[in-house]
């Protein structure tokens, strides 16, 4: 073999299977101590020598599961999000909730909620994730609209479309929250502030049956968004069909949003934190990114979550408060750091 | 063979090109020469099959170009666009390994590892291998995108290759050390090298044939020395015509002085 696959391939594919054997490692070990952590403590060596108590084994199996589960699915969906919503847009400023998607998403669930009543039940969840999908499909095409219109999509500008966009559906919840009544506005404030508790077996299927095919179809579309980062002509040049992979990674990365959107509400920056971290670390390549950037966000989530459910035990606040905390600041570092001078900010 | 002919394209009420018509032959260098908006990279997107033209026909190599998919283009033609940024840390080695997936998919092979070794000499960035992309000066970056660009059809024969502006962001030796070597590849492989030039100069040295545009049509073309002619190149660029050619070169090439 010679200079260069030495060079790249070999220990690409050699990285590529430390790099995710260790992140579902953490995964796992993380999994675990969040099963077991909680107000209800479940001690680890009884989970292997089944010693548990019948309270611990309700409260693991139709409480604390189903959670820690949809956290990791939850994570995992936002994450891969933002991966390929910074490859689709060629800028790594780009975040499912900054950029508006989420809320166009949530705001769609609110309409859902206000017109149609608390909906229940997993087909009532499958309705709600619909909903979310097209509110943040609708958004996603919006910005692709405004994208066309600019010729070059400047991070500043994509961030202003984010805020008006934002700001819009913020107002269309604003005003369907005051239309609703006392359930409904249970329900829409549960949606705006991001929370994992709604968490039953029924909830976890619907986001997992949605948000697995499409990271699967995003990590099968991987190194084509490598080669839309050269440009849309130009992967067009090198054989790839820019339009089709655009509208596929689109409806992807709506699915993935809407079902995390509709099952536990807006959790904000976890889809610009994590494939940034893994960028730092390990690179750009789409191949690794992806699945890296689900392990590494379902991992953070549940930490995030575990969090939110034991540091003002017995109550919980809203993980979304959380994450924004943690990932404001660090949006910032990055805005100062990294990004000041280059990429037209 | 590239054969256009009829070419129009139009935004709107504005004509980029009018009835353009000209070929692209194998085993040569053609310098697309002309004034500012004068359609050139407009005509060049035309060629490359980016752009479908509003009316005309484009033919290459015998089927018409629109009959071709994206995938068999692209293993057919390589295009280096005018400006191409890429944001994200890749580095040099990554990029030019892209210019090889019309033919590997996803993993690149041996013989991959050998074009991308060669092309990254050829251009004189096989020092760069490991650097990360948009850390590189634009001289740097240019230097690399037409690696990738070579890359992609560097063991083919009759291959085509387009570059929109290869010399602007190189210092004067790259920019003869790129034009030689297109000159060079253009020659060995048969490979029709088609570029967008604004040096004159380099033009006369480098190319085989020009084609002289001017508001969208095409003024002239053929030999790049009868293309060239001082009184071309007065109406064309505006520049007084007595001044236009001065000293020859030592081996004969004319030159353009002003």
């Amino acid at each position: 073999m010679s200079g260069a696959t030495k060079q790249v391939i070999l220990p690409f594919l050699r990285l590529r299977a430390t790099v995710l054997v260790l992140l579902g490692g953490v995964f796992a070990l993380t999994a675990l101590a969040a099963a077991c952590i909680g107000a209800v403590s479940v001690p680890v060596v009884a989970l292997f020598d089944g010693s548990l108590n019948t309270q611990q084994e309700a409260v693991l199996f139709s409480i604390r599961l189903p959670r820690v589960l949809l956290a990791s699915v939850v994570g995992a969906a936002l994450a891969v999000s933002g991966a390929a919503l910074q490859g689709l847009f060629r800028n790594p400023l780009a975040d499912p909730g900054l950029i508006g998607i989420a809320s166009g998403a949530a705001l769609a669930v609110a309409v859902m909620i206000v017109w149609a009543g608390p909906l229940t039940g997993t087909l009532g969840l499958y309705g709600l994730s619909v909903a979310a999908f097209i509110g943040g499909l609708l958004a996603c095409l919006l910005i692709f609209r405004l994208a066309r219109q600019m010729e070059t999509f400047s991070v500043t500008y994509m961030l202003l479309a984010g805020i008006a966009i934002n700001a819009l559906s913020g107002a269309g919840t604003g005003f369907l929250t005051y239309l609703s009544d006392d359930t409904q506005l249970r329900a829409l404030t549960f949606w705006t502030m991001g929370s994992l508790g709604a968490a039953l077996w029924p909830t976890l299927s619907v986001a997992t049956t949605l948000v697995l095919p499409a990271t699967l179809l995003l990590i099968r579309n991987a190194q084509k968004l490598n080669i839309l980062l050269l440009g849309e002509d130009e992967a067009r040049y090198l054989g790839i069909n820019s339009e089709q992979l655009k509208r596929s990674v689109t409806i992807c990365v709506a699915l993935a949003v809407g079902a995390a959107v509709a099952t536990s509400g807006i959790i904000g920056f976890v889809g610009l934190v994590v494939p940034h971290m893994i960028r730092l670390t390990i690179g750009p390549d789409h191949r690794l990114l992806i699945p890296a950037s689900a392990l590494l966000g379902a991992t953070l989530l549940l930490v995030a979550d575990t969090l939110a459910r034991t540091i003002v035990s017995p109550a919980e606040m809203p993980v979304g408060i959380l994450t924004s905390l943690i990932g404001g600041p660090f949006f910032l570092w990055l805005l100062v750091k990294q990004y000041a001078g280059r990429f037209g900010l | 063979m590239i054969e256009a002919t009829n070419v129009c394209y139009r935004v709107g009420a504005t004509v980029i090109l009018d009835d353009v018509r000209l070929s692209i032959i194998p085993g040569t260098v053609t310098a697309i020469l002309g004034p500012n908006g004068a359609g050139k990279s407009t005509l060049l997107k035309c060629l490359t099959g980016a752009l479908q033209p509003e009316t005309g026909r484009i033919v290459l190599d015998g089927t018409p170009l629109g009959d071709y998919s994206l995938a068999a283009l692209s293993r057919k033609r390589a295009v280096l666009s005018q400006a191409s940024f890429v944001n994200f840390p890749f580095s040099v080695l990554e990029i030019v390994i892209m210019g090889r997936s019309p033919y590997v998919g996803s993993q690149a092979t041996g013989s991959d590892a050998v074009v991308v070794r060669e092309v990254l000499e050829n251009v004189d960035a096989g020092h760069l291998q490991q650097r990360i992309f948009p850390t590189l000066s634009g001289g740097e970056r240019q230097r690399v995108h037409l690696a990738r660009v070579l890359a992609q059809v560097w063991d083919r024969q009759d291959a085509y290759l387009f570059l929109d502006e290869p010399t602007t962001a190189l210092d004067l030796k790259h920019q003869h050390q790129i034009l030689r070597l297109t000159r060079r590849i253009a020659q060995e492989r048969n490979m029709a090298v088609c570029l967008i030039l604004h040096d004159l100069n380099l033009a006369m040295q480098y190319a085989d044939r020009g084609v002289l545009m001017q508001d969208g049509r095409v003024v002239a073309s053929g030999a790049v020395r009868e293309v060239l002619t001082p009184r071309n190149i007065a109406t064309v660029f505006e520049v007084p015509a007595q001044a236009v050619f001065g000293d020859t070169m030592p081996d004969g090439t004319p030159t353009v002085t002003q």
